[in-house]
């Protein structure tokens, strides 16, 4: 996939939208990541299809917004993954989740600093 | 276009924030909810104009929401806008069943979402606009009912013989129940049926309300009024609507009934001695369809006995519809009466009819009368306030009306002379006495003078029947005879009073009156009420020799 990590069109727009509050927009943001993915992971660990499918369509709704294409769409695999009960294949991506957030964590950083 | 109250239901915290962004900046209020819980409660306290709706949430999750708001608020239509990265088919609809209209997906756009908030907002006040409308028409309603009560005002119907079973606005659907004392003591009754709905079913009634209560006070008979009604109807109302009715005139001294059903469904007599059923169809056409020359109606008569019940009902009862779509039906209507008590009957019928709809919609149909025959000490005579305005009136004066040959077939001079009566104030107060008595004199000189009946016929229901029929019959090839009435007013000098001389002479062969002024009180050969009325109201009362010319004589006041 040759997704871009984050659409940067999209976020200027928010950007631009959002003005003073842009900042507590992308703070928001990385504060979700930082609870959600741990508990991701750890859903993924203890089989819990539920939590999964849970967690991972609010990351990906989230991402969606914030322009988050490439995260977004693991997400999406994720979720679609735990409705078929696929666990298996859930945790053969759960390296790839870690990897990612952090990625997305670090090219929001540059916004965070900027701005 | 006016800033409107959006209501934004999402568990992300990004979610929100961009959402209250876009509604502030498009001039819109944002009212915030992170789960559906909260939503509803933020619906209920803040009242939204519009909802943006997450679709996955804890506590309540949108779907839910939105049927909570449809099914609490029906009346008050909020547009719902579910936001979802939902794709798949199946649970779109799914959305769109719970109560949403429309979906908004991630990312969020704000042009997008300004779009539908504009679209959302036309509706809703197009909305408000109807609902506006509707309130404003309800006053209207009520105002147009307040006038209608005024001209159609309840006449008789709090009387303790009759119930009836209307629903207050019922007159928007067409239905009028009306019920008047005539002079002589008795009583018309009239259910109708107006055809349509609203304004135009309500106005038909009010004119013939007017005519109804007009002509029975003043002593016209059943088919004049229908008469009338009928030409009233044909000329103001426009093609294809028209009235169907039932009319019944009852006669407390005679216990006698007169029925003219114009369309409605069967009218039933219920006998108190044995339950039996008598059936009264429809035999004439509806009123306002036939032009007034060719609308001739023809009615049924039955003698009824003390407690015996009239049962009258529009289609609306035969045809209430309950929750599987089925009629209440005449059949189960004829069982129920055939099961329960007389007395019993007319609550017995509602509480069926309400029984069988359930609580489905609100039957503004369910008309019923029922009347029963009393004793007319019962009910007692009726107390006429005069609707004239003349004081005093006129004091010395000579009234002479004769009526001939084939008008005595189709005219009833009887309003007419009451009419000219009334003009005295003085004898205003005993006007229903006065009628009876003049009445009584002419269809003696009718009946007996003219058309040589004998009344012995009438003692037996059989023969009631019979006597009436050949009184149309002889009445009808009636070619030569005369009836004439004279009415001598004086004042008493040097007092506030008056004496009054009626004569209705007739141009037949006259009977043996002196025989029958010796009888006593127990005599029912002056058609039930006996020589005792006579006595009670006149000063005098005397027949010429050969007995075909009839005078009483009254003084006022009269004690």
């Amino acid at each position: 996939m040759s997704l871009e990590i984050i659409d940067k069109a999209l976020l200027q727009e928010l950007k631009e939208l959002l003005e003073d509050e842009f900042l507590q927009l992308l703070t928001t943001y990385v504060n979700d990541l930082n609870i959600k993915v741990p508990l991701l992971l750890s859903a993924i660990e203890e089989q819990n299809a539920d939590d999964v499918r849970k967690l991972s369509h609010s990351l990906k709704g989230a991402s969606l917004n914030l322009g988050a294409a490439r995260f977004s769409e693991l997400c999406k695999a994720i979720e679609q993954f735990s409705r078929e009960d696929n666990l298996q294949s859930c945790h053969e991506r759960s390296q790839q989740i870690s990897e990612e957030s952090e990625l997305l964590k670090q090219e929001l950083a540059v916004y965070l600093t900027a701005s | 276009m006016k800033a409107l109250r959006i209501l934004i239901a999402d568990d992300n915290e990004t979610d929100r924030l961009i959402l209250k962004t876009i509604v502030r900046k498009e001039g819109h209020d944002p009212i915030l909810a992170q789960n559906g819980q909260v939503a509803l409660e933020r619906f209920e306290n803040d009242r939204p104009d519009l909802v943006l709706l997450d679709v996955m949430m804890p506590e309540l999750d949108g779907m839910q929401v939105a049927q909570q708001i449809r099914s609490r608020y029906p009346d008050d239509y909020v547009p719902i806008i579910f936001l979802t990265s939902l794709q798949d088919a199946e649970s779109l609809a799914q959305c769109l069943d719970s109560g949403g209209d429309d979906f908004l997906s991630k990312p969020y756009s704000r042009v997008i979402l300004k779009a539908k908030i504009k679209a959302f907002g036309r509706m809703r006040s197009m909305h408000e606009r109807l609902q506006e409308h509707n309130r404003q028409m309800l006053i209207e309603q009520q105002v147009a009912k307040t006038i209608f009560d005024n001209v159609a005002h309840s006449g008789c119907l709090s009387l303790d013989n009759i119930r009836y079973s209307l629903s207050p606005l019922a007159v928007f659907n067409g239905d009028t129940v009306l019920a008047d004392r005539k002079p002589d003591g008795g009583m018309h009754l009239f259910l109708g049926d107006f055809t349509g709905h609203g304004l135009p079913a309500a106005i038909g009634a009010m004119p013939l309300a007017e005519i109804f209560y007009g002509m029975t006070s003043k002593g016209f008979a059943a088919n004049e009024i229908l008469k009338e009604i009928n030409r009233k109807l044909c000329n103001i109302l426009p093609t294809g609507v028209f009235c169907c009715g039932c009319f019944v005139e009852l006669n407390f001294f005679e216990k006698t009934a007169l029925v003219w059903n114009c369309g409605l469904p069967d009218a039933v007599i219920v006998r108190a001695c044995d339950k039996s059923v008598l059936s009264f169809p429809s035999r004439n056409i509806p009123l306002g369809v036939l032009e007034p020359g060719q609308f001739n109606p023809v009615h049924a008569d039955i003698i009824m006995q003390d407690g015996d019940q009239f049962l009258i009902w529009s289609d609306g009862i035969i045809e209430a519809r309950n929750h599987d779509d089925q009629m209440f039906g005449e059949d189960r209507l004829h069982s129920l009466i055939s099961e329960v008590p007389v007395e019993s009957l007319f609550d017995s019928i509602l509480s069926a009819v309400e029984h069988f709809v359930g609580d489905t919609v609100a039957d503004d149909d369910v008309t019923l009368l029922t009347v029963k025959m009393v004793d007319i000490e019962d009910i007692g005579l009726p107390d006429f306030e005069s609707k004239k305005l003349t004081l005093g009136g006129p004091q010395d004066w000579d009234f002479e009306y004769r009526l001939a040959d084939q008008s005595l077939q189709s005219f009833n001079p009887l309003p007419l002379v009451l009419n000219v009566l009334t003009e005295v104030q003085g004898l205003r107060s005993v006007s229903g006495k006065l009628y009876t008595l003049v009445a009584e004199m002419y269809s003696n000189a009718l009946e007996h003078g003219i058309l040589a009946l004998s009344s012995e016929l009438k003692d037996s229901p059989e023969g009631f029947a019979k006597y009436y029929a050949e009184r149309e019959r002889r009445l009808a090839e009636l070619e030569s005879g005369f009836i004439k009435i004279t009415i001598t007013h004086r004042a008493i000098a040097g007092k506030n009073g008056g004496e009054l001389l009626v004569s209705v002479e007739d141009s037949g062969a006259g009977f043996d009156h002196k025989a029958f002024l010796a009888k006593n009180v127990a005599d029912k050969g002056y058609s039930g009420r006996g020589v005792p009325l006579i006595r009670e109201i006149t000063d005098e009362f005397y027949y010429n020799d050969v007995g075909n010319c009839a005078t009483a004589k009254i003084t006022w006041p009269v004690i």
